[in-house]
């Protein structure tokens, strides 16, 4: 009796479990197509080759520890939500060729992440609007140390591994951009035409993926060289290499070149959010000014990133995202026009500010335990949104893995990049699904 | 281990060719033994990876269930209560009108839209002829509401017929603008008969004037390939 009344009482809880959308998450629903959805992928090449069902039986455990994941999304008449979902599921699947296909909401018992597993590596998707890529990673760190427990490891909470057992804490859960978001100004965004790479698109149900895997030693010490981080070395490099391809496009106006970058909000304002919490900066350079050098393109990402980056121009610019969610007026437009004038926005405007997106997770951090098991790890930002490329960096001891997503035939942007890569004398090793 | 010659990287062992710049990975020395590059095990399956269908089913039968809910209560209410004439006869065609155009795209999947079209036709016409019954005034059901019903059906499948094979936006502009000429002239020559009035065309011979021109300038726009490709690149979305 005790234990069915405390399982009814729970059943309760968790039916009045629901989330707003927070800031970033409004948007990605508004941009879902039949064919595209904002879908991110991270993978764990493990040691051993992966057992799914006991794969299955870590996600079965993991998922409720983290209720902003355990969702679906649904439509209210002013906003949409996250409502926490009770179906079973979802259920581990071998992988496919074409990671970061389209999730429609209404598909798979309305969950928004998908687990995938090959050989060895496991992959988790998840739709952008439950959360960021460090979100995700947590999730996705706590189910890998829950497989590796059940495959009869010791593995121990700490780092990005959550302890399951534990009540999540309410911060977890929290829109952290509604914490922060009050600047007294708000900059304007930027509203810049860019250079947009032209390609032939592929065949519906195709994402070319290239991943390069790198030493992190080799890169650290070379971006060393030029008196850079290593993610403003990459970017440059990334710059560099859209020049080059703007330059041989031979288009008859030359445009700026910007690559759109999310900053990790919680590096400058305090949060544990599994959420969203991150705002783009796009560092940018103009060929209509003169002929740039790699040299003269690292100083000016270098000084762009310091200057940039920093809590008094971030706070300024999530203010300024969020005073659009905040206008009264706003707020009570009913949501099917809200999603045809974002979809409109992003498509006119903030789809064409930048050439690429480019994303630098840093180094992952784990436990000595959970690095024995794992080789590396890949992050993929999926699809694009336009016919462009999107690359996404990420190291795990020694390993730098880049990796490219585009839905264009043509690989050139990736093509300059690692080519200039291999001429600094660093070591680059392909993988694709091509 | 390979390595691509053009671009200096290191393949994986599966790699047929450079991912970068698609040249082909050849080992002279593999050659001699009759092996081929690229017999390493695949970083990712071949399998791809479809997207579930959404189904639509209930909302089918949601649908379906008030509709006919709808068209039973009308006709008890017409034969129980108010009896005066059949009115509940147009409810129901109503009905089945709202039904033919909602439900079979709900339950057939990539119903095409020509066939679909087709169906909506049908049923517009049938419903114009039991309204004529209804009302008893069957002569502008025959002499106009029909036909310009026909008429709009046919120009819709040519229309979505030529859409299917020619995805050009030129070709459909054009199509456009003589099917729109055509529409008003078939409506006026219509109104003509019905009227028992001499078959002229009068207003409709200026909405053909300014199809015909509006046509011609875009077929002589878009049948240069180079002022095609000028307006592709100027007006890209």
């Amino acid at each position: 009796m005790g234990i069915s009344m405390a399982f009814k009482k729970n059943r309760e809880k968790e039916d009045k479990l629901w989330y707003r959308l927070d800031l970033s998450a409004i948007v990605y629903p508004a941009l879902q197509r039949q064919d595209f959805s904002s879908v991110y992928r991270l993978s764990a090449l493990m040691k051993e080759k992966v057992d799914p069902e006991r794969l299955q039986v870590a996600l079965d455990h993991v998922l409720p520890r983290f209720p902003s994941y355990k969702v679906a999304i649904r439509k209210g008449v002013f906003w949409r939500y996250l409502e926490y979902n009770q179906r079973p599921g979802p259920f581990v699947q071998e992988d496919i060729k074409n990671p970061c296909m389209p999730l429609p909401f209404r598909t798979k018992n309305r969950y928004l992440l998908r687990v995938y597993y090959y050989d060895k590596r496991i992959s988790l998707e998840v739709h952008h609007c439950l959360g960021d890529g460090n979100g995700g990673m947590c999730v996705f760190h706590t189910l890998l140390a829950e497989y590796l427990r059940l495959m009869g490891y010791e593995i121990p909470t700490g780092y990005l591994v959550k302890d399951i057992h534990e009540e999540p804490d309410p911060e977890e859960t929290e829109d952290a951009y509604a914490r922060y978001a009050h600047a007294e100004v708000r900059p304007p965004r930027p509203m810049e035409k860019t250079y947009l790479i032209r390609g032939t698109p592929e065949p519906f149900y195709t994402l070319n993926m290239i991943i390069g895997v790198l030493s992190a030693k080799e890169v650290y010490e070379k971006a060393k060289k030029y008196d850079a981080s290593v993610t403003e070395y990459l970017n440059a490099v990334l710059l560099y290499a859209l020049l080059q391809k703007q330059k041989d496009d031979g288009g008859y106006k030359k445009l700026p070149v910007t690559l759109a970058m999310p900053v990790n909000l919680r590096r400058f304002f305090p949060s544990k959010t599994l959420r969203n919490f991150i705002t783009m900066v796009y560092p940018s350079i103009d060929p209509r000014l003169g002929e740039y050098s790699f040299e003269d393109v690292v100083k000016q990402v270098h000084h762009y990133m310091r200057y940039y980056i920093s809590d008094k121009f971030l706070r300024g610019d999530i203010t300024t995202n969020a005073a659009t969610q905040r206008h009264p007026l706003i707020r009570v437009v009913p949501l099917f026009i809200k999603d045809k004038v974002v979809r409109q926005f992003y498509k006119m405007v903030q789809d064409r500010n930048s050439t690429a997106g480019l994303t630098n997770m840093g180094i992952l951090a784990a436990s000595e335990e959970m690095r024995e098991h794992i080789d590396r790890f890949d992050i993929c930002m999926g699809q694009p949104f336009s016919k462009r490329t999107n690359c996404s960096i990420i190291t795990f001891g020694d390993r730098l893995s880049i990796t490219f997503a585009s839905v264009i035939k043509e690989s050139d942007a990736e093509k300059y990049f690692f080519r200039f890569l291999v001429k600094e004398g660093i070591h680059v090793w392909i993988e694709t699904n091509r | 281990m390979s390595y691509c010659v053009n671009c200096g990287v290191e393949l994986e062992t599966s790699i047929k060719k450079c991912p970068l710049c698609n040249t082909i990975v050849i080992n002279p020395n593999e050659l001699q033994t009759d092996t081929e590059a690229g017999n390493g095990e695949l970083p990712f399956p071949n399998k791809v990876g479809i997207v579930e269908p959404i189904k639509r089913k209930d909302l089918a039968v949601v649908m379906t269930v008030i509709l006919v809910c709808t068209a039973i209560s009308c006709l008890l209410l017409n034969y129980l209560m108010w009896k005066s004439n059949q009115w509940s006869l147009l409810v129901l065609g109503f009905c089945v009108l709202l039904w033919v155009m909602t439900v079979p795209p709900l339950l057939i999947r990539n119903m095409r839209r020509r066939i679909m079209m087709l169906l909506n036709g049908v049923a517009v016409c049938i419903y114009i002829a039991l309204i004529g019954i209804f009302t008893d005034s069957s002569y502008w059901v025959v002499d106009l509401g029909i036909p310009i019903a026909l008429i709009v059906l046919v120009l819709v499948e040519i229309f979505l017929t030529v859409a299917t094979y020619k995805k050009s936006f030129g070709v459909l502009a054009c199509l456009f603008f003589m099917e729109t000429a055509v529409l008003c002239i078939s409506i006026e020559l219509l109104v003509d008969h019905a009227f028992q009035q001499p078959l002229e065309i009068k207003w409709s011979a200026i909405v053909l004037t300014v199809c015909t021109v509006i046509t011609v300038a875009l077929a002589a726009m878009f049948s240069r390939r180079r002022v095609r490709n000028e307006i592709k690149r100027r007006f890209h979305l």
